[in-house]
């Protein structure tokens, strides 16, 4: 069994259908890009996927465990850095990874070498002590990435994780990731950069209206729709062009002589 | 201090791992609770966090004299348990009031979802950890209204006193803690998730009616004993009193062994127990989330029909002038009926102002002068009635400045705006015309209704009089912009009392109208003084410059 498999996911939020009947398999060792337009399903996938939200239909299992039934040993054994740099700004990030690690039961002294290196690894050595709220927005969702990684987990979900991060911690990322991959690690990997998709991703699933429309290698899916980046894939897929016309018309509606002028 | 309080957790850490919470993890969310709590400056406009401390201090050093007044009870009044009755109304009744109206946010709280939810962490054991967490905040204002009387019970009951009445006052809290949650517990288990934010505002609102109603019925049940030298241990209501339970519990300390006080002290005991008890086995339906289901209900609107309101926008034409005024007017009128803190917060009071308007109506100022509602026409208190509504204020302008979305106030500073006096004026106006106005219409109603037209020169004065007070009152509790503070506990602590505290400006008006009320030509000519007044402060509140608003330097 592989450590992320999905069968006939469904939700729905109200009268909104979020995900209509997604199936997916992910083996060990790989990276999957999961991309889509907004509000396609994706972020509603991945809380599923963490056993944050419930209320689906479904078989949802990852690693061996079934999410509907034990949310909780999911979220053990999983990583996940979401989207917005949402940690307790007030607390220094020592402190910080002190308290997350004691949630995932790790020795408090264990916690304290791993955050101290991992930190120190990104750079941050001398702001250990410091309140992450005079933090810039890389230096936060640095700690929010170890935050994530900190318990080792074996299946990592990643919510745009080099979002205000500088080139050079980047490319550093990047290669975690790869890295990660290659002892065994699953990485479960959405974002809207289209060219990070197409480098660090061994696979990619496009999703569009909660259901998958593509699903393959890049090299795959660059065949099967005659297009040389994934950006140019992406679009042809999910809409229905025009994006240069909706821009100029963007533009002059701005030029409309209101009183905001 | 927080190492103090949570080396007092570690005592009870069986009960808790008992009960099924994990208690590493409990311990590290309220240790980062409470530190949070202390460091906190979350806003958008953040303050220095050692005023948030010194805030909370001086709340309870006036909590700490507040409770100077009922001390002397212990002392007058020979009986123990007649008096510590007393004394334990009075405190659950703060203790229940300050609890709905300033930490059901911090028990319904959505803001760290996005930390724990990830998490593996069990809906029990955050139950739990928040509840500690509110635990001991309603323990260190308990401690406060108590320690008056600490000190006057142990010097006149002697040694005994002190750690009878700890104990009492600590089973007191928790029973109140538990009365609480367990309500919210069924009320989310039977209550579909969509209602059960709207439900919630009323269900606070039921149980401050019935809170107050206690309030008025206990010192009654206890004064007519006191005076008819009834013998309290004889009467059978005790058993179902919990202030009497907390009393027979000191009593029974103090060495009156009767069979009452004996049977009062197991109830002490036990039924804090048996909440406990009870909320752990609902502790599995806990479910924050739920409230925070926005996807759900915009999905919903927009399938009803998009919201879309223009009279907010043309009432707001009417009211204010200039574009920033009328723009704050408008954003605090729509955020104010959707925001779900600021309902949670604000409804209740509004609430009170009816509640406390029936009864102190009916049983009047003066102690024992009970009139019935066929002879009110003939009294004065229509100005009771009409005073009630400027109760609803303090907790309509004092929240008005937190939301759960403070960040997004980041705007206010990017405007191009020269005066933020302008946005407070705008939000100020909104809330005089979305909630004070319907209220006090109502209650001028009532008062035009039984009264009469004559007593119309009144409600002319009063209305007058009631802007005039709420805007004294916003100059008074300062000038933040409106959601553009995140609050937390500490903050929150005994912001329902401290409210109590801007009652005299009421108070002071109200005499003053009593006192001109028989000349109706004085109280129409009154009238344009008071606007004259009125003027004076919005336009002092206008000016105000962003040098005036607190922010991180």
């Amino acid at each position: 069994m592989h450590p992320i498999e999905i069968t006939d996911l469904t939700k729905s939020f109200g009268e909104k259908v979020a995900v209509r009947g997604v199936t997916l398999s992910v083996p060990a060792g790989q990276v999957i890009g999961y991309i889509g337009p907004n509000g396609a399903g994706k972020t509603t996938t991945v809380k599923i996927l963490c056993g944050m939200l419930d209320g689906f239909g479904g078989r949802v299992s990852v690693c061996g465990v079934d999410v509907a039934q034990q949310p909780l040993e999911v979220k053990r054994r999983i990583g996940y850095i979401p989207e917005s740099a949402a940690l307790y700004a007030m607390l220094t990030p020592l402190e910080y990874l002190q308290f997350i690690g004691t949630l995932y039961g790790l020795e408090r002294r264990e916690t304290e070498r791993r955050a101290r290196e991992l930190l120190g690894l990104f750079g941050l050595a001398d702001e250990l002590d410091n309140r992450m709220s005079t933090f810039s927005k890389g230096m936060r969702q640095k700690v929010l990435i170890v935050s994530g990684l900190i318990h080792n987990p074996e299946v990592i979900f990643m919510d745009e994780p080099l979002s205000g991060l500088d080139a050079n911690s980047a490319v550093i990322v990047k290669e975690i990731i790869t890295r990660l991959a290659q002892r065994g690690k699953t990485v479960f990997y959405c974002s809207h950069v289209m060219d990070v998709v197409e480098r660090v991703c061994d696979r990619i699933v496009i999703i569009n209206d909660g259901r998958i429309i593509a699903d393959g290698t890049f090299e795959e899916l660059q065949a099967m729709n005659k297009a040389a980046s994934l950006e140019r894939i992406f679009t042809q897929l999910t809409s229905a062009g025009g994006q240069a016309d909706v821009a100029g018309r963007f533009v002059s509606a701005l030029e409309g002589g209101g009183p905001g002028q | 201090m927080i190492a103090l309080i949570l080396r007092l957790f570690d005592c009870f850490s069986w009960l808790l791992r008992g009960l099924g919470v994990d208690y590493p993890q409990f311990r590290a969310i309220l240790q980062t609770k409470l530190m949070l709590d202390v460091r906190r400056p979350r806003g958008a406009f953040a303050q220095r966090s050692n005023k948030n401390r010194n805030m909370f201090a001086l709340t309870l050093v006036s909590l700490a004299f507040m409770g100077v007044f009922i001390s002397p009870l212990v002392a007058k009044v020979q009986s123990p348990l007649v008096s510590l009755t007393f004394i334990h109304a009075v405190i659950m009744v703060m203790l229940a009031m300050s609890l709905l109206g300033d930490y059901s946010t911090v028990l319904l709280d959505t803001t760290d979802n996005h930390v724990l939810l990830p998490r593996p962490v069990s809906r029990r054991t955050v139950l739990f950890a928040r509840l500690a967490h509110i635990f001991t905040y309603l323990l260190l204002i308990t401690a406060s209204l108590g320690a008056a009387t600490f000190v006057v019970g142990t010097i006149v009951r002697g040694g005994a006193f002190l750690p009878a009445f700890a104990l009492s006052l600590t089973l007191s809290v928790g029973l109140i803690v538990g009365v609480v949650s367990l309500a919210y517990l069924v009320g989310m288990r039977l209550i579909p998730e969509e209602r059960l934010r709207d439900l919630l505002t009323y269900a606070q609102i039921v149980m401050l009616v019935v809170v107050v109603a206690g309030y008025q019925l206990v010192p009654r049940l206890v004064g007519s004993a006191v005076k008819a030298k009834l013998d309290l241990a004889a009467q059978n209501w005790i058993y179902f009193c919990p202030p009497t339970w907390m009393a027979g519990l000191v009593d029974l300390a103090l060495g009156n062994r009767g069979a009452a006080q004996v049977v009062l002290s197991i109830e002490a005991l036990l039924a804090p127990v048996l909440l406990l008890l009870i909320v752990s086995v609902l502790a599995p339906t806990f479910q924050p989330a739920a409230l925070e289901g926005d996807r759900t209900n915009s999905a919903k609107r927009a399938a009803a029909g998009a919201i879309r309101q223009r009279w907010p926008a043309v009432l707001a034409r009417l009211v204010a002038r200039n574009p920033a005024e009328r723009g704050a007017f408008d954003l605090v009128w729509r955020l104010a009926g959707r925001d779900r803190l600021y309902k949670l917060r604000v409804y209740p009071g509004l609430a009170f102002a009816f509640v406390f308007a029936l009864i102190w109506m009916l049983t009047g100022a003066e102690r024992g002068q009970t009139v019935t509602l066929g002879g009110l026409p003939q009294t004065d208190r229509h100005l009771i009635l009409l005073y009630c509504a400027s109760l609803a204020a303090p907790a309509a302008l004092l929240h008005l400045r937190f939301s759960s979305q403070f960040d997004a106030a980041w705007i206010y500073s990017a405007l191009p705006l020269y005066r933020p006096g302008e946005v407070l004026l705008g939000a100020f106006k909104a809330v005089m015309v979305r909630l004070m106005l319907p209220t006090f219409a109502v209650l001028a109603g009532i008062a035009l209704v039984v009264w009469g037209w004559r007593v119309l020169p009144d409600v002319l004065l009063a209305s007058v009089v009631l802007v005039l007070i709420c805007l004294i009152e916003a100059l008074l509790v300062g000038r933040h912009l409106p959601f553009s503070e995140s609050a937390g506990a500490m903050e929150s602590s005994g912001r329902t009392l401290r409210s109590m505290l801007l009652m005299p400006i009421v108070g002071g008006f109200g005499l003053a109208h009593y006192a001109i009320r028989p000349y109706p030509f004085v109280v129409l000519g009154a009238i344009p003084i008071v606007l004259l007044l009125t003027f004076a402060c919005a336009r002092l509140y206008q000016r105000t410059t962003w040098s005036a608003i607190p922010r991180a330097s």
